[in-house]
């Protein structure tokens, strides 16, 4: 398989954000491509690719230069038998590891000086929003639980069980 | 109807009527129409929310039923299992 999506990491900065029209340095951090395939936006309850996992963190040291460490698995495990399948295939299995980066020098990236902010998110599609669980509490009645159980949905009737002796 | 006597509730949902679903933050809340020891008639309202993995000790869970002549609440954290939240 051909032309999965290539990530790289990203760093982006503004220095008066606060203002009308702010400015925004961004640039590429990465030497390489750290990624390639799909990634995860669902958290624990996501589908896809998770092997990035969330294991990205920036701070600024005291010169104000970013400190960024982050995820790659753009090498393939050539010592597991089996699981080089091609550099850009996504069944092939690779060597996560952590990577950390520091600034040296102003941001050279393009300057951005046009844009508004972020809209505000489309509401979930039905059924993308949900809130399972089944456990104990304790009853009213001292030494006892109660027990129950329940599914709710955005777009379903809800279900729920309760039983307290 | 003979209100059932507290301390000891089963309660099912019921579905007769369009039951609501929100969701804000790490927390559900429904409700909808209720049979209460089989009996229909009784409402409920649920409010779950999914603090922590795993969840016990830390997510909560709780349930209020209404019905004639009749109220009863009960919840806390939950002591096993889980309550687990999706979003997306």
């Amino acid at each position: 398989m051909q032309d999965w999506a290539r990530w790289n990491v990203y760093y982006a900065e503004s220095v008066n954000g606060h203002d009308a029209t702010p400015f925004f340095v961004q640039g590429v951090i990465s030497d390489h491509v750290i990624h390639r395939g799909t990634i995860s936006t669902g958290g624990l309850g996501g589908g896809a690719d998770r092997s990035l996992a969330d294991l990205f963190q920036i701070a600024f040291d005291p010169q104000h230069f970013a400190n960024v460490a982050f995820s790659d698995d753009h090498l393939i495990n050539t010592e597991v038998s089996g699981s080089d399948n091609g550099f850009d295939n996504p069944t092939s299995r690779r060597k996560i590891r952590a990577n950390f980066t520091r600034q040296l020098a102003a941001m050279a990236g393009s300057v951005v000086k046009t844009g508004s902010c972020a809209s505000q998110p489309p509401p979930p599609p039905p059924g993308a929003e949900k809130i399972i669980g089944g456990s104990q509490i304790a009853s009213q009645t001292s030494g006892l639980v109660a027990n129950f159980g329940f599914v709710a949905m955005n777009d379903k009737p809800q279900s729920v069980s309760f039983l307290s002796r | 109807m003979m209100a059932p006597r507290v301390g000891s509730i089963d309660v099912h949902s019921a579905n007769t009527s369009v039951p609501s679903v929100t969701f804000q933050g790490d927390c559900g809340t429904f409700k909808g129409d209720a049979k209460v020891n089989q009996k229909p008639g009784y409402a409920y309202t649920v409010n779950a929310c999914d603090n922590a993995e795993p969840g016990a000790g830390k997510d909560t869970f709780f349930i209020s039923v209404t019905g004639p002549n009749f109220s009863y609440s009960n919840g806390g954290v939950i002591t096993s299992s889980n309550i687990q939240i999706h979003k997306q």
